[in-house]
């Protein structure tokens, strides 16, 4: 039997990448990344930080991307979306997409809508995943994943390029019990970038990086190679 | 133990539909078999003294046609609850019709009688391509729209102790699947 294809709606951060990986290795084969390069930093939908580097992170993966440019207001989002997913559909014949949603209803039902109307099958194989328990996979299975920005206090400058690791996650869950921060950073509290994983066929480093911010919010832009 | 019945064609989708729901039963110290539907057997429905049959992709239900498959559900005599496709697969067993009905989104459902220990407003997370046209066998509550654009979202066997839900408790409403663990049925 051939593996569905399917498109990964990829942010090149630890929830789009280990859903993709747990695609792969449910046997589905992945016929492309999605990436929507939103220029509203504070998109309802999408992630932002350094998405401009999935690029990197395809050539990683040896796996074709469509990049969609929006200009990030609330519902045209979607129009943006759905633009690429014709695309998908049309160009590698995808029969669903994955997504890395965990706990966001608003995320989930948008996406969700949309496939409906396309035909598409929609995966979400993090959904409701223990948010501690999502941590921990990621160090288990060789994710290297490091945090590229925070909102939330009380975290700050000094977390920008921090692996998570078991040091992290440990930190993390103390912040979850003193401050109610989401250890996997689902509330927006702080973003991430994976440089490798068992997707990559080579790591990735970084080669500048640019931080720029105030109090509990912060952004460092990188350029890898 | 609790019988956890997939009706997932894609393999994918468990880790969506079904692995929530043993997250839910084993929390609450409920040790859980899982079964896809075309395995169930006789032994499974011996050891198990509750059975939850879960929803699954909202283009996954047009695939199911094995009815026949579910027929264990007439005679099985002990608390089952359907999520989704498990509530429209329960509905379709005791001959209520199965038609189109689109609902995705959070929308606020009244239990006004009481319905798995929840009582009052509720906000749930719906997620469904099909609907249920409900029949004399089970009573109904929670119902929005009007006339022949009606969707029923709860129902109750009249004489046993089969719940459906149209929603997915396992997003907004655990205390649902809770209640039905413990026995809390009204």
């Amino acid at each position: 039997m051939t593996a569905k294809k399917l498109g990964i709606l990829f942010s090149g951060g630890k929830d789009s990448t280990f859903a993709a990986w747990k695609a792969k290795k449910e046997g589905y084969e992945i016929s492309c990344l999605i990436s929507i390069l939103s220029k509203n930093p504070d998109s309802y939908m999408f992630h932002t930080p350094d998405i401009i580097q999935t690029r990197k992170q395809a050539i990683a993966m040896n796996l074709p991307i469509i990049e969609q440019k929006t200009e990030g207001k609330k519902e045209d989002e979607l129009k943006d979306l759905e633009k690429s997913l014709i695309e998908a559909k049309k160009k590698y014949k995808i029969k669903g997409i994955v997504t890395g949603a965990v706990e966001s209803a608003y995320q989930s039902i948008r996406i969700r809508k949309l496939c409906y109307e396309l035909e598409l099958e929609c995966f979400n194989p993090l959904w409701l995943e223990n948010q501690r328990s999502l941590l921990e996979k990621l160090v288990k299975h060789k994710f290297k994943v490091i945090i590229v920005g925070v909102a939330a206090y009380p975290l700050g400058k000094e977390w920008l390029g921090r692996e998570i690791n078991k040091e992290t996650i440990e930190e993390l869950k103390q912040l979850q019990e003193k401050f109610g921060i989401n250890p996997s950073g689902e509330g927006g509290e702080f973003e991430t970038l994976v440089l490798n994983c068992p997707l990559f066929k080579k790591p990735l480093k970084i080669k500048n990086k640019k931080i720029s911010g105030k109090g509990n919010a912060w952004r460092m832009e990188v350029e890898l190679e | 133990m609790i019988l956890i019945v997939s009706v997932c064609k894609n393999r994918l989708h468990y880790y969506e539909f079904v692995r929530p729901i043993i997250n839910i039963c084993q929390k609450e110290g409920f040790n859980t078999l899982y079964k896809r539907y075309l395995d169930v057997d006789n032994e499974d429905l011996e050891r198990c003294e509750k059975a939850i049959i879960c929803g699954t992709g909202l283009l996954d239900y047009k695939i199911l046609k094995n009815p026949e498959k579910f027929e264990w559900i007439k005679d099985f005599n002990k608390p089952i609850l359907g999520i989704c496709a498990g509530m429209q697969i329960i509905s379709e067993v005791f001959g209520c019709k199965i038609v189109e009905g689109l609902g995705i989104g959070l929308r606020t459902l009244d239990f006004k009688q009481g319905f798995l220990g929840v009582k009052g407003k509720q906000e749930v997370y719906s997620m469904h391509s099909m609907k249920v046209l409900v029949n004399d066998e089970f009573e109904k509550s929670c119902i929005l729209g009007k006339e022949d654009k009606q969707t029923v979202h709860c129902i109750k066997k009249k004489d046993k102790q089969i719940f459906g839900v149209l929603f997915h408790p396992e997003v907004r409403n655990k205390d649902m699947i809770r209640n039905f663990l413990k026995n809390k049925f009204s």
